[in-house]
């Protein structure tokens, strides 16, 4: 790397967003807020394991916006590929926890592939389409195929963890760019009725748990104690916070563990209750500015590449946000799925931030258009 | 091919609706979250509170009992006990094996206590030891650090200090049981609450129990209390002191060493019951610690009757020390005077029945004085077949005999006054005139408990004071009315009492004292268990429980009669021989108390 390129890199990190910065930035902070009291006041359980992840995730976020488009370009299958490898290898020799094989061990951390493939997938799908002849009527059905293969082998292997939430939403972020790429109305049609048709019989095939969660949906108070339960005492935490919240440290819910996972899935509950209305809505208003501005960018950048980067972003963030924060507040079955900055958890979190990254290459490069550079 | 224009205005427009549909779910999620924070944030806020905070009644102390100088008969002491919390397995397994060897648990309290632990509900501690020594308890808190589980905590546990010398008096507690569980009152609830079950402390109980305090503990959701938010401080019960003094009521059981029996003293103007023995006895302490099942079934196994309070359930016939009843009840019959004659050849015929005299010999010619100074039963069998059972029956009752005394404990039995009519409603045929021979000198049918006696003695020595008697010190005194027996036939009876001890040919002429201050009367008793004995027979020979029950009704100083008691010894042989040495010493003892209170009187009675 020459003195020259140092000197580009320098000046692309200068041009990232500094309000999208600050956005990543106060959600950081208030993840780790949220996870110091998630450990009742001790640093040590929760919060420093994740800041640690967090300078990481945040290193990766400035390297991806220091990239040029074209060596992102270049990375974007072989990523798709890493992570793919990865993938295989939990299937193969992966760790169990909670019933399922998720984890990978790399060194001093488990490396949990499920996650990272959300980036990978938007990659992948974004490097596809770039330069696909997506007016191209001839042309539609390679344009489905390709990327249907690039998503169900993932999400196959994601489901096989087993992990229903995961493959649900790579599924839905392949889903929306897929849209957002310019997709025929009509072949939606057919893929929304393919997967209505193939409810039942997945529902056939999920395992005991996956069922009890939809029953428990379903009705939630025929079993108080079972598996209702946690969301009963969820939504008891949320409405008890009222407008002020209980005070950090202080929600009785949270800390006398009628939440279970507070610190992952149920940390929007336990910030519900600590900092009430208030809280919740700074929170929803974080999230919509990222999102409003990631989508911002899905309709403005000038590549096909750059604008679906920024729609598998803001799918990304929005499917998670709004399956976890409708499951805590009994809107939709409990479905395992983390919240973006706030979930305890290092995969996650690095994806996140990835994400985060991506964005802010896109609005560098957002006037980019790869014309006249040939094949790549 | 598609124009890039074009595209971009797709591009464009299904941003608008992937945009869209973002907000339309932002919408949703921030309705619901309004729904829940102020439409029913109320209602949230009373579940939580529910969920957090749990109310526990916090349990009083109870009433101390104490003697009639504040000298404390049942009193609370800490239990130190140790316990593992099982909320985490793993580690409550590992302490219990730390505590094995430290504690000496047996094989058996090993394997039990790990059924507990796999059987644990999270939040409900194990009880591993409770009624820990010092001893105990350091060595624990020594070896703490590595007893991850373990924990001392501390409860209340009801001691009595005298031990057996006044189980039946004060009774014990126990663990409420289901029937005795009150709906109105949560404190019968409480796992740790215990009640009393007999004696005063039974009795009592609702003065004893005090009044529950309370404190909100915060809970976690495994029910597990994390820390207390507010508490109302139980109020103690009340302090109960006795009229019992405990040096006499010692005593009392030392005299009666070995013996199986009752002792009962009373002072005859106040009720006031100053010692009320029943032995042997049982330790309430044992029961206090929870009845262990092989010391109460060797109780109940005992021939002794330990669980028996004879004092007030032991039903006796009272023998010659019936006489008195007798007596009074031929004079006011008008049939009979002081100066009555009647000659005692040794036995009586009733028709072509004979009865006997103790006295095989004969008395010779008595009068009622003398006749109950040397416990003529040709004398009283004479009166009794003159005046008629149903005179005898009324006496007997007017001095409280067939009815329980009201002292308020219980179990207490009401004894029998036979009479036709008590017979046929026991469903026992008619009248047998020889009944009525019987009934004259305290034999028959005819049953009486220490207590009655007692009362009856006060009464015939106090000048007719239906007296009754209490054991509450700070209550009044309670009279119920007087008897209708003219003082001069009560004198005659005084008389007959006081030589009884003090004349030369008085059956208990071998107790009397010198020391005119402890000078005593009475009259003995020597009532028959088994009929058709011989008599004269040496009781010795007898096996012990055919043997005679020995009997002794007094009172002091004969002078001015102050105090009395009655004496009970079970298969005891002689009231001459065995309970009036008893009592003798009983009462010269409660003189010379009564006149030297504990010399500490003034900080013990204020407690």
């Amino acid at each position: 790397m020459g003195k020259t390129s140092i000197k580009r890199m320098v000046k692309q990190v200068q041009g990232m967003h500094r309000g999208l910065l600050f956005i990543t930035l106060a959600l950081v902070s208030l993840g780790l807020i949220m996870q110091f009291s998630a450990s009742g006041g001790d640093v040590r359980i929760f919060a420093l394991p994740q800041a640690i992840r967090a300078m990481i995730g945040l290193v990766l976020m400035v390297v991806i916006a220091a990239l040029t488009p074209v060596q992102l370009f270049r990375l974007s299958y072989v990523v798709y590929a890493a992570c793919l490898g990865l993938l295989v290898m939990v299937a193969a020799v992966g760790i169990m926890g909670l019933g399922a094989q998720r984890w990978v061990g790399i060194g001093f951390f488990n490396l949990q592939p499920s996650e990272l493939m959300k980036i990978g997938i938007i990659l992948a799908l974004a490097r596809y389409f770039q330069g696909a002849q997506v007016g191209n009527a001839s042309r539609h059905y390679m344009l489905l195929i390709v990327p249907a293969i690039l998503t169900l082998i993932p999400v196959g292997l994601i489901l096989k963890q087993p992990n229903l939430g995961t493959a649900t939403i790579v599924s839905v972020i392949a889903f929306a760019m897929c849209f957002m790429a310019g997709i025929r109305w009509w072949y939606f049609a057919g893929a929304i009725s393919a997967v209505a048709g193939a409810v039942p019989v997945a529902y056939h095939f999920l395992h005991d748990y996956q069922k009890q969660r939809v029953m428990t949906f379903l009705d939630p108070g025929s079993d108080p104690l079972g598996a209702g339960y946690n969301i009963i005492q969820s939504k008891i935490a949320i409405g008890s916070g009222g407008f002020f919240g209980k005070g950090l440290l202080q929600g009785s819910q949270s800390q006398l563990d009628f939440l279970p996972e507070k610190q992952t899935d149920f940390i929007f509950t336990m910030m519900a209750e600590e900092l009430g209305f208030i809280g919740a809505l700074l929170l929803i208003l974080l999230y919509a500015m990222l999102i409003a501005f990631a989508m911002m960018l899905a309709a403005r950048a000038r590549s096909s590449y750059g604008r679906l980067l920024a729609a598998g972003v803001a799918a990304l963030l929005f499917i998670h946000i709004f399956i976890n924060m409708a499951m805590v507040m009994g809107m939709i079955p409990v479905v395992g799925v983390p919240l973006p900055f706030l979930s305890y958890g290092g995969s996650f979190l690095l994806a996140t931030l990835m994400a985060c990254g991506i964005l802010q290459h896109v609005y560098i490069h957002r006037d980019y258009s790869f014309m006249g550079r040939g094949r790549l | 091919m598609m124009r890039a224009h074009d595209m971009q205005k797709l591009v464009a427009r299904r941003a608008v609706i992937f945009g869209g549909i973002q907000a339309a779910a932002g919408f949703a999620l921030l309705s619901r979250l309004y729904f829940l924070q102020f439409v029913h944030g109320d209602e949230f806020k009373m579940q939580s509170e529910d969920n957090r905070a749990k109310l526990q009644l916090v349990i009083p102390p109870r009433g101390i009992i104490s003697d009639r100088y504040g000298v404390a008969m049942a009193m609370n002491q800490v239990n130190y006990r140790l316990v593992i919390e099982p909320d985490n397995r793993a580690l409550a397994r590992t302490t219990l094996r730390t505590l094995t060897p430290l504690m000496k648990l047996s094989d058996n309290e090993v394997k039990q206590l790990s059924d507990a632990i796999a059987r644990r509900k999270v939040g409900i501690p194990i009880l591993v030891r409770e009624h820990l020594s010092w001893e105990e308890v350091a060595r624990i808190q020594y070896h703490l650090p590595e007893l991850g589980a373990a924990t001392i905590d501390e409860s209340q546990w009801r001691h009595y200090p005298f031990a057996d010398h006044a189980s039946h008096l004060l009774g014990y507690v126990g663990k409420v049981s289901p029937e005795e569980v009150d709906e109105t009152q949560p404190l019968l609830k409480q796992p740790d609450m215990k009640i009393g079950k007999n004696g005063i402390e039974a009795v009592y109980e609702a003065r004893l129990q005090g009044k529950a305090g309370a404190k909100q503990i915060e809970v976690n959701a495994a029910g597990s209390p994390v820390r207390e938010l507010s508490r109302t401080q139980p109020e103690a019960g009340e302090a109960m002191p006795l009229t019992i003094d405990s040096r006499l009521q010692e005593y009392a059981i030392e005299r009666l060493g070995e013996e199986s029996g009752s002792v009962v003293v009373m002072n005859v103007n106040t009720g006031e019951v100053l010692a009320l023995v029943s032995m042997p006895a049982f330790n309430p302490n044992e029961f206090s610690k929870g009845i262990k099942t092989g010391y109460y079934s060797e109780l109940r196994a005992n021939k002794r009757a330990p669980l028996l309070n004879k004092a007030i359930a032991g039903q006796y016939p009272p023998g010659s020390t019936f006489k008195m009843i007798t007596g009074l009840a031929g004079l006011k019959s008008g049939k009979f005077t002081e100066k009555s004659h009647i000659h005692c050849n040794g036995t009586f015929y009733l028709g072509n029945h004979p009865f006997s005299c103790w006295k095989t010999e004969g008395h010779g010619t008595l009068n009622m004085a003398q006749a109950i100074e040397q416990s003529c039963d040709v004398y009283f069998y004479t009166v009794a077949r003159d005046i008629g059972i149903e005179a005898l029956a009324a006496m007997s009752q007017q001095f409280g005999l067939g009815k329980k005394s009201g002292l308020g404990l219980r179990g207490e039995q009401a004894g029998i006054v036979p009479s036709p009519e008590w017979k046929k409603k026991a469903g026992r045929g008619g009248w047998n005139p020889g009944e009525t021979i019987n009934s004259a000198i305290g034999q028959g049918d005819t049953l009486t408990t220490p207590i009655q006696l007692a009362m009856m003695t006060a009464w015939m020595v106090n000048g007719g004071k239906k007296v009754l008697p209490r054991l509450l010190r700070d209550e009044p005194t309670k009279m119920d009315g007087t008897l209708d027996v003219s003082p001069e036939h009560l004198a005659v009876m005084l008389e007959g009492m006081n030589k009884v001890v003090n004349a030369p040919r008085g059956t208990a002429r071998g107790s009397m004292l010198a020391d005119a201050r402890y000078a005593f009367g009475g009259k003995t008793g020597t009532s028959q268990v088994r009929k058709l004995l011989v008599h004269g027979q040496d009781q010795k020979l007898v096996p012990w429980e055919f043997r005679h029950h020995a009997l002794f009704v007094g009172y002091a100083p004969v002078d001015k009669p102050e105090l009395c008691c009655s004496v009970i010894i079970e298969h005891g042989g002689g009231g001459a021989s065995a309970a009036a040495p008893v009592a003798r010493d009983v009462l010269q003892k409660a003189i010379e108390f009564r006149d030297n209170p504990p010399l500490d009187l003034t900080t013990k009675a204020g407690a």
